[in-house]
């Protein structure tokens, strides 16, 4: 089990159903979620200087209005906030979105939606 | 020189002499070679060469020799001169025009000799040879038949029966030169009777003064028979014919050299007068000598105000330089012939656009004369061809809109029935009390066939999206083996159960990822789709066409009702056969796989019989 979980995604439901998907399955003491790139941001910036208490897992949605997954991207980079286990989670299956993220080295794969259980509980043990 | 006038009026053949040739000539010429200052020629002629009555009337005796050129004067006075066996002179000669212009002219003459046989008067004949200037081709072909056309001379004295036979006489008569004339052996050549009465009656008739032409069947001395013309001048002395004088001329050659000839000039002329594409003649500054009918036509202007413009006056402001560039080209050596597409102006104002080929012409000296260019319209494709790009224009725009409509539409709902999805699991995660809900199951399985239907739809708009990207050389051979080794190992599709043909060499340009998909639907079609009956034959083989190389993959299954379904058999959700994995989807991305690269694909079918799937790629 991780310690925590972060979620970016402007769809509520997605929100909604993998916070409480990863509860049910017991993946994570704690699931933290933000509407957008720009809300995650300053969340990390926050925690800059105390890395440990950085989320275990970040699950990135791409197309979020304010700031898009690849937008966070740049930032996190910007600052030297380095995040653990980025995954990028998004319903595009737009070949050029995924050549994209072979070019992010922070990034650790990148997840089709819908996520199902079984793809939720490999990814956390990739993580430990 | 009124004397030589009177005298060339004076002779009777000139009639007829003017039938040798069957042309009109221009103006007769009579020249005293015993005084060759000495010269009379017909009054229109120097008005052709564009002399006014003026001019013509106050000329000097040696007037005509300042129009000759000097090397054809000297040239046929010696050859005049020197002419002992052979009395008809035929030949192209230059004169120069009041404006400075060279004209070439045909000129056909005839030596007359005192009774010491010694040449007296040259009396010729001249033609203007517009076509002979203007085709170089034509100009050569008739020195060539200049020299293949047999005249000779022959001469008889009636009295003492003495026969005298010019070379050229004795080679048509194929005699050997110290053959012995006798004049009652003539007949001996015209084997034929009809032949030998003609010639005896017209002998009788040339002793009362009166000329003959006539065309005889010869027989040479070796055997050989020809076709003769022969004309006899009788010489009246006191009232009396004492002899007679004559041409005879071989016209087995000459009938075919001048039917030839005859051939050329009119098809040169036609290809001139009569092209469909407008043709002219420009000067090497660019005025309008010459301009043929469609040129006329083209333009919209009389020949008479055609005549007048300059050829830059034509031409469109925009492609006056562009024109200028490429025929200063040619003056300077660079080429002498080039192809350019350039707009010129119709009377009305109008654009004429046109491919225009144009030609250096330059002499024997290699010094350019004149430009020649030929006018192609293509006004009509041309506009047709803007006005298409414009539509290819506005088609593309909204394909693209098109497909990028497709893309926002196909992943917003993606993302809709993703979550949708999400929530179905979560559900099943759970056992809410929803998952109890006997809606349930039917709210599940229409989110899985929503979430499929845009799949497809997201696969098709990646296609489209793809067609700039580069192609792949690939051998066709090596993906059927792939295909059809894929489906041994899962073990539908035995070695007994299809035929390959030599497709070895089909190398195509196309995507990997397409061909291994177009293969295998294909096949997997026929194995899907097999007769219950029947086991399943495949055969595949080739053909190549010009433009494609075609496959045909031929099975022996169920078919499809062509007649019914012909026009939907490539379009999306279309199934025709009963089967669990039947989703409609295949053959329509196969199609959209192929166009992309131009690619095509087209069926044939019989209802319990086999369908044959040809697929053409593009070479």
């Amino acid at each position: 089990m991780l310690k925590s979980i972060c979620i970016v995604d402007d769809s509520s439901i997605f929100l909604f159903t993998a916070e409480k998907m990863i509860s049910f399955l017991n993946l994570a003491e704690e699931v933290i979620t933000f509407k957008n790139g720009e809300e995650a941001l300053t969340y990390f910036k926050n925690l800059k200087n105390n890395e440990q208490q950085f989320p275990d897992l970040t699950l990135l949605d791409i197309n979020m209005p304010k700031m898009n997954g690849w937008e966070f991207l740049e930032a996190l980079k910007e600052l030297s906030i380095k995040a653990l286990n980025i995954y990028i989670v998004s319903s595009s299956v737009d070949p050029t979105d995924i050549e994209k993220s072979n070019m992010y080295d922070v990034l650790n794969g990148y997840l089709y939606k819908p996520l199902s259980p079984e793809i939720l509980r490999e990814v956390i043990e990739n993580c430990n | 020189m009124t004397y030589l006038e009177q005298e060339l009026r004076s002779y009777s053949f000139i009639s007829k002499f003017q039938e040798v040739a069957p042309n009109n000539y221009d103006g007769q010429w009579i020249w005293n070679l015993t005084k060759p200052t000495d010269s009379w020629m017909t009054l229109e002629f120097y008005k052709k060469l564009g002399y006014s009555d003026q001019e013509i009337k106050l000329r000097s005796t040696l007037f005509w020799q300042q129009m000759f050129a000097k090397s054809d004067v000297s040239q046929m006075l010696e050859f005049l001169q020197n002419l002992s066996n052979q009395s008809l002179y035929e030949n192209i000669i230059q004169l120069t025009g009041k404006q400075g212009d060279v004209f070439w002219i045909k000129c056909t003459g005839i030596v007359i000799r005192d009774k010491e046989k010694n040449p007296i008067r040259f009396i010729a004949f001249l033609q203007k040879q517009a076509k002979v200037h203007f085709f170089d081709d034509y100009l050569s072909l008739q020195k060539q038949a200049n020299k293949l056309a047999k005249i000779g001379i022959w001469e008889v004295n009636l009295i003492t029966k003495d026969i005298y036979w010019s070379q050229v006489t004795k080679e048509i008569y194929e005699v050997p030169k110290n053959y012995e004339r006798d004049f009652d052996k003539v007949f001996h050549f015209y084997k034929n009777e009809k032949d030998r009465i003609l010639l005896q009656e017209k002998l009788a008739l040339l002793k009362e003064g009166k000329d003959f032409d006539i065309r005889l069947k010869l027989t040479t001395h070796k055997g050989h028979e020809k076709w003769i013309r022969t004309i006899a001048i009788p010489v009246i002395e006191n009232g009396k014919c004492i002899r007679a004088y004559g041409l005879v001329q071989d016209i087995d050659s000459l009938t075919s050299n001048y039917y030839r000839l005859k051939e050329q000039e009119t098809l040169f002329r036609n290809m001139f007068e009569y092209a469909a594409s407008a043709i002219v003649q420009l000067s090497l500054t660019g005025d309008i000598l010459r301009a043929n009918f469609s040129f006329i036509d083209l333009f919209g202007y009389s020949e008479e105000e055609t005549k007048g413009f300059n050829i830059g006056e034509l031409t469109h402001p925009d492609d006056i330089k562009k024109t200028l560039s490429v025929v200063n080209g040619m003056k300077d050596g660079a080429y002498y012939h080039k192809t350019i597409e350039k707009r010129y102006l119709h009377k009305s104002g109008s654009i004429i656009w046109a491919i225009v080929s144009i030609s250096l012409v330059i002499d024997s000296n290699g010094d350019p004369i004149y430009f020649l260019s030929q006018i192609v319209d293509v006004t009509s494709k041309k506009e047709t061809e803007l006005k298409l790009s414009s539509i290819m224009r506005v088609a593309k725009d909204q394909n693209q809109r098109m497909l990028n409509f497709a893309q926002i539409v196909s992943h917003q709902l993606r993302s809709h029935t993703s979550d949708m999805e999400m929530l179905i699991k979560l559900i099943n995660l759970e056992q809410t009390q929803g998952a109890k809900d006997p809606y349930y199951p039917m709210l599940s399985q229409a989110v899985s066939n929503l979430s499929k239907t845009i799949k497809d739809l997201n696969e098709v708009t990646l296609i489209y999206n793809e067609q700039d990207k580069n192609s792949e050389s690939l051998l066709v051979y090596e993906y059927l083996e792939q295909a059809v080794q894929r489906f041994k190992l899962e073990e539908r599709l035995e070695d007994d159960q299809f035929e390959l043909f030599d497709y070895c060499d089909m190398r195509i340009n196309f995507k990997k990822d397409y061909l291994e998909n177009v293969l295998f639907q294909i096949i997997d079609n026929a194995i899907k789709y097999k007769s219950p009956v029947r086991k399943l034959e495949l055969t595949i083989s080739k053909e190549v066409h010009d433009l494609y190389y075609v496959l045909h993959i031929a099975d022996n299954g169920l078919g499809i009702d062509m007649v019914k379904n012909a026009n939907k058999i490539f379009k999306m959700y279309q199934t025709f056969h009963p089967h669990e994995e039947a989703r409609g989807i295949g053959l329509f991305l196969i199609k959209s796989q192929l166009a992309a690269y131009q690619h095509k694909i087209t069926v044939s079918s019989s209802p319990n019989q086999g369908t044959c799937f040809s697929i053409y790629f593009r070479k």
